[in-house]
């Protein structure tokens, strides 16, 4: 009997000594969507705004709405913490999406951000991360947004749910750390600009923004976006113009449905190239002809095939060659497969990547598999 | 009274004073004294007001004796009495006074007469009973409607109707040291094991209790965990389970006086079986089967899942959720463990306060339950509107599984507790605590939880899913001697 009552006075003990661990209600805390990071105008400092979602209480109708709070430090966990004395209530980190880096605070390194995102134990590592083209990062977190009444959630929705219809280089925290790892890889982020809309201003994704290392160098503009991907072997979806180059009036758009990119490096005595091996399967979008020539037919398949084909490669070559000329960095990850694939030429050529990337040459063998035309099987006729 | 027993004497008149002596002050005892008018014996019958049916008594005893023409008194006219003129269909002659007087608290009729130290006994059982109906806890869809009465004859001829076989065998038992019941083990010989029937037997014989009122006396004697939440026997209402279990071995008790039948050996996962099983086409049975497996584990684990969700793990909900559970959370003044808790215990008032009323004021209940409160303290945002919901699914689930009734309640506390103090670990602590105390059950030897950790079709075909009968060629194992069916092809081991 004895032991039964020290049984149960320890188990009482663990139970109620230990406290209630972790412990917190949900009307404590703020859930954070999203946080944008700028420079403070004085200089050294930070300037973080965390978006937060705010819940009044409004005749049942649960009724949400964002609350930017904005607060200096001289960390980002400095700033963070500095948000509690005006939002009252602590920070909850577990379900925010996104991170809105300044191009000025991206221009001297986002390691420190990082940094904190990946080192707290309540942010999660599959945060996207953006660049704001405009002058600040926090103007992102006003404007208007579509899907949600949570503006960081807009962006988040546009990355996730409808990653298979536009075209930009999404990156999550746990991606990016991993690139900073990875010899002799740079990386692109996506950038957001803002946009008039009838409403007032509102978000949009546009170009992708170039990282040395950790700091920002350039933007890769928003027609270099996909020919980048195709290289990156990242395309999910999105949209390839033809235009026939003997007859530039006939424009035709290929909807993408999956693209796989191989690359196998090429070594002879002189120098060094890469052969890219891309198959892509699409489907006839939008054909839109003012010639005669039916692309439909056995013939005009043949020719669109060509010139989708052509128009790809010379795409591809293009955004190369402005990346070799403009960054002078590896941005697409070659270096990284000739790594995996021959680690022990890789070893001897690391140090002078950057010179040998600039002078590498790419064989591109594009092959673009026409799955249908959609509902028409014949161009549409105006019979007048 | 005299410490010496009593004897039945060859006085007629002694042996009236003897039955009065011993029913002192019982007034329902009725006495007859009647005499022969062709040859003078003199007769006197016994019996009690209420318990015997007076129309049995006046056309099938009485007049027999009092128009016998041809009877002659010499010492052996009882016998004849009892063979040739009694027109009951029970005459036993008996001689101890014992017996004198169960016969008469059964409700028999006591025949003494002159010059004999023996007395007949006499069947005029007649008492009002209840109707037979369709138990109200155990409705179907499909199926026999009857169910048990309190007459323990009545009962057992409804199991008779249904196993017309030799071997289906009734064993009488006398327990209660002042009610004196009758218990009857009900089972098919050949296919109950001996082994759990003498242990039922051996346990019921060493019941020592004043009175058995209801099975449930007898089920907490046979019971080999006391302490445990559940009980290793099933109780229905309804004699088609009864004759389904015993056709598969088991062994059903039935107490005088109880509309409940109780079968054993039980497992846990006949609670989650309904007689319908059986009538219905067996897809549906299977998914109305899943479906209350799905919801013993959903009423018991609702409130503790989301309790620890929501003040513990709140990562782990998906953000839209959290959002507007969050939203509605705005201006409630408790911890969600009070409110929850809180709101647990008003459904749980307001179901016991509905199973004592009267019906119509059990409607009026269930309106204030769920108008006046439920939409009230919402309203004045005393609780979550997400919390209605909790207590909702859990309240409505609870009711699958109406034989588990109490159970649910405890374990739902139990869980609700643990995850208040720890989350989710809390939560899969105390689940852990009950499969284990449910895998260390034993009811009359066989595992509690047996069967269900198999992966064999033909052990697990009647318990997930109920599978078409055909397929059932095997009588469960555990629990039956001979385990083939044959009729339907069951052949080799199993």
């Amino acid at each position: 009997m004895n032991r039964y009552i020290i049984f149960l006075i320890v188990i009482f003990l663990c139970l109620s000594l230990s406290g209630c661990w972790n412990y917190h209600e949900l009307d404590d805390f703020y859930i954070v969507a999203g946080m944008s990071v700028d420079k403070a105008k004085d200089g050294e400092l930070f300037n973080v705004a965390v978006e937060v979602i705010n819940s009044e209480e409004t005749n049942l109708k649960p009724n949400i709405e964002s609350q930017v709070i904005e607060a200096k430090g001289v960390s980002i966990f400095d700033a963070v913490r500095d948000i509690i004395k005006i939002s009252a209530k602590k920070l909850y980190w577990s379900h925010a999406t996104t991170i809105i880096i300044s191009d000025d605070v991206a221009r001297e390194g986002i390691l420190p951000i990082l940094d904190w995102v990946s080192r707290d134990q309540e942010p999660r590592l599959n945060m996207d991360v953006f660049i704001s083209r405009e002058k600040t990062a926090k103007e992102l977190l006003s404007t208007i947004t579509f899907p949600t009444v949570i503006h960081s959630f807009e962006l988040e929705h546009m990355v996730t749910e409808s990653k298979d219809y536009i075209i930009t280089p999404i990156i999550k925290v746990y991606e990016l750390t991993n690139e900073f790892g990875v010899p002799k890889i740079h990386s692109v982020l996506p950038a957001v600009q803002v946009v008039p809309t009838s409403k007032g201003m509102s978000n949009r994704i546009s170009s992708g923004a170039v990282f040395k290392g950790d700091k920002l160098i350039g933007y890769l503009e928003e027609d270099n976006i996909l020919p980048y991907l195709f290289m990156k072997n990242k395309v999910n979806g999105g949209l390839l113009r033809v235009i026939n180059k003997d007859f530039p009036q006939d424009k035709i758009i290929l909807e993408i449905f999956e693209s796989k990119t191989k690359i196998k490096p090429a070594f002879s005595d002189k120098d060094m190239s890469l052969d890219l091996e891309i198959s892509t399967s699409v489907n006839i979008g939008e054909l839109n002809t003012k010639t005669n020539i039916d692309y439909l037919s056995k013939d005009g398949r043949k020719i669109l095939r060509k010139e989708a084909e052509e128009n790809l490669e010379a795409d591809i070559q293009k955004v190369f060659k402005t990346v070799q000329e403009e960054f002078e960095i590896d941005i697409f990850g070659f270096g990284n497969e000739i790594r995996k694939k021959h680690p022990q030429i890789w070893k001897t050529i690391e140090k002078d990547w950057d010179t040998i990337f600039q002078e590498l040459k790419l064989n591109i063998k594009c092959n673009i598999d026409f799955r249908n035309s959609g509902h028409f099987s014949k161009p549409i006729e105006v019979l007048r | 009274m005299d410490n010496s027993k009593p004897i039945i004497s060859n006085s007629l008149e002694e042996n009236i004073k003897t039955i009065q002596n011993i029913f002192q002050k019982d007034d329902t005892l009725q006495i007859r004294r009647v005499e022969n008018q062709y040859n003078g014996i003199k007769y006197c019958i016994f019996f009690i007001f209420g318990m015997a049916d007076s129309l049995v008594i006046n056309e099938n005893i009485l007049k027999p004796i009092l128009d016998n023409k041809v009877l002659v008194d010499d010492s052996d006219h009882i016998s004849y009495l009892a063979s040739n003129v009694l027109d009951t269909s029970q005459a036993n002659i008996i001689k101890d006074i014992d017996d004198v007087l169960n016969e008469l608290l059964m409700g028999n009729t006591i025949l003494f007469t002159e010059n004999c130290n023996q007395s007949i006994a006499l069947s005029s059982i007649g008492w009002k009973k209840r109707n037979i109906e369709e138990p109200p806890t155990e409705r179907v869809l499909r199926g026999p409607r009857e169910g048990f009465t309190e007459d323990l004859t009545t009962n057992l001829s409804m199991i008779r109707r249904k196993i017309q076989t030799k071997e289906l065998k009734f064993q009488f038992m006398t327990v209660g040291e002042r009610t004196n019941t009758k218990v009857c083990l009900c089972y098919i010989n050949g296919l109950a094991k001996e082994e759990i029937l003498n242990t039922v037997i051996s346990k019921i014989e060493d019941i020592s209790i004043d009175g058995i009122l209801d099975i449930k006396y007898l089920q907490e004697s046979l019971d080999e965990n006391p302490f445990s939440i559940f009980e290793i026997t099933m109780s229905t209402e309804k004699p088609d389970i009864v004759a389904g279990r015993i056709l598969e071995g088991r062994i059903a008790v039935l107490v005088n006086g109880s509309p409940i039948v109780m079968t054993l050996p039980s497992l846990f996962i006949e609670h989650m079986m309904a007689s319908d099983d059986y009538y219905l086409n067996y897809h549906m049975a299977s998914i109305g089967r899943l479906l209350r497996i799905f919801g013993f584990l959903l009423t018991i684990s609702v409130p503790a899942v989301y309790l620890s969700l929501i003040s513990f793990h709140q990562e782990m909900v998906p953000t839209p959720l959290l959002i507007s559970i969050y939203s509605s959370r705005a201006g409630v003044p408790f911890p969600t463990f009070l409110e929850l808790f809180l709101l647990l215990i008003t459904f749980e008032v307001l179901r016991e306060a509905g199973v004592r009323v009267p019906g119509p004021i059990g409607q009026s209940i269930s309106i204030v339950g769920a108008l006046v409160l439920g939409t009230a303290a919402v309203d004045a945002s005393f609780v979550s509107a997400p919390m209605i919901i909790v207590v909702g699914i859990t309240a409505i689930t609870s009711l699958l599984i109406p034989s588990l009734a109490g159970v649910v309640i405890i374990l739902r506390f139990f869980l609700l507790m643990l995850s208040s103090l720890l989350g989710i670990y809390g939560y899969i602590f105390g689940m852990l605590v009950i499969v284990i105390h449910l895998f260390s059950l034993r009811s009359f030897g066989v595992p509690y939880m047996n069967t269900l950790t198999s992966f064999r079709m033909q052990t697990i075909k009647d318990t997930y899913i109920r599978a078409p009968l055909w397929y059932m060629r095997y009588r469960p194992k555990f629990l039956s001697k001979d385990s083939k069916r044959q009729t339907i092809g069951g052949k080799g081991d199993e």
